[in-house]
């Protein structure tokens, strides 16, 4: 019963239109400048980026609103600025610049970003990359792991000047978690789908602390956005979508 | 005998210049361009576990004219950020370190932590989340190590 209330309550909140799946308002100090929210699709970023690449090495808290990012640090290359510059590149188009504007407020440029009417645009460019995806029933309707396996997307994991130039991560093990008392099948958890995204700085130790087996977390923390919860259900595929971790078929 | 004398207080003026640096003529002007040539300040902020490049970098970015007592904002910045990515580039491979090395290497990211914390407010901000989710892995990497 819990799971299902869980489950429940995920789904209502994971019936945003595929677009909109993942988008983050950002609304610290906007209003202060007199400028619209930004709005950020994690959709046209993940397409190009891996999450660690964000999360770690540019430095994005994983709560919504918790980076606090202003204009001033944007224009010193922090934060959007690393690589909304107006010089670096993706594949071979200059990336325009965050917060470049000096006096003219509300311009053209600032709604790029600080977007407050649903873009049309926005829409028709989602539907014809999403056409191009493997497709998935739920969240914003792609099966990115498998976008990215296929190699339809190459998320780039290094960026210069910004990121450390690492060796490339030697993954763990899978393993599986028990559902203990649920009667659902375990989930079997893999590492090596999870460290091409994220690293380990992402997960370990702020999402999990734990050592394995140490502590149980339940459907109802996940969907409080705790543990896997952080990522599954507000960008990665929703956790309605039961069977893509508990993959022995009970449910 | 005199001109032997002579030669072989040459010879060895020579000698001492070739292997060790001493100069031939010591009167002030040439005295004052052995200091201004070396990097001073380099050794004294240099981390004791610096990469190997560091010098070597250090003063290909130093102007030559710099005095010696000019502020090392240069090689300050240099410094912490070498020392930052050598620290944090080991998180990838932070599973087959001793937990002797894992604790050299939080220890590291303690010392960094105060010279971070004297960098302007968004840098400072940026690099001490960085800097603090690294050690973070490092510590967990420890804990979880069989026996722990």
């Amino acid at each position: 019963m819990l799971i299902l209330a869980a489950v429940d309550e995920a789904h209502a909140k994971s019936i945003a239109a595929p677009q909109d799946y993942g988008k983050v308002i950002i609304a610290n100090y906007s209003a202060r400048a007199g400028l619209a929210p930004v709005v950020f699709n994690h959709w046209v970023h993940r397409a190009r980026y891996t999450c660690r690449l964000c999360h770690v090495d540019i430095g994005f808290a994983m709560a919504k609103n918790a980076t606090a990012i202003t204009a001033a640090a944007n224009k010193k290359g922090l934060y959007c600025g690393a690589c909304h510059n107006g010089k670096r590149t993706y594949n071979g188009k200059i990336i325009f610049a965050s917060c470049s504007g000096t006096t003219a407020r509300k311009n053209a440029a600032c709604e790029r970003c600080h977007s407050p009417k649903k873009s049309t645009v926005q829409e028709r460019d989602f539907k014809s990359f999403a056409e191009k995806m493997p497709r998935n029933t739920s969240g914003n309707g792609i099966d990115w792991e498998a976008a990215e396996s296929s190699g339809r997307i190459k998320p780039i994991d290094v960026l210069e000047g910004v990121s450390i130039q690492k060796p490339r991560i030697k993954a763990q093990k899978d393993f599986v978690i028990e559902s203990k008392g649920t009667g659902t099948s375990a989930v079997v958890f893999s590492h090596k789908k999870h460290a091409v995204w994220n690293g380990c700085e992402v997960c370990h130790p702020d999402i999990f602390p734990i050592k394995k087996g140490a502590t149980k977390y339940t459907m109802r923390e996940l969907e409080k956005g705790e543990y896997c919860g952080v990522c599954h259900d507000k960008v990665a595929f929703p956790i309605v979508d039961c069977r893509r971790c508990h993959t022995g078929g009970k449910i | 005998m005199r001109n032997t004398e002579k030669s072989l207080a040459i010879a060895l003026a020579i000698t001492l210049s070739v292997f060790f640096g001493m100069p031939l003529v010591t009167d002030g002007a040439s005295a004052a361009t052995v200091p201004a040539t070396a990097p001073a300040t380099a050794p004294a902020t240099a981390p004791a576990n610096a990469p190997a490049t560091v010098p070597a970098t250090v003063p290909a970015t130093a102007p030559a004219t710099v005095p010696a007592t000019a502020p090392a904002t240069a090689d300050t910045q240099v410094d912490w950020k070498t020392e930052f990515e050598d620290i944090c580039s080991k998180t990838q491979d932070s599973m087959s370190f001793t937990t002797e090395e894992l604790k050299s290497l939080v220890d590291r990211c303690d010392a960094l932590k105060p010279r971070i914390e004297k960098l302007d407010e968004t840098e400072r901000k940026v690099y001490l989340r960085r800097l603090q989710m690294c050690r973070d892995l490092l510590v967990f990497v420890i804990e979880s190590k069989p026996g722990k």
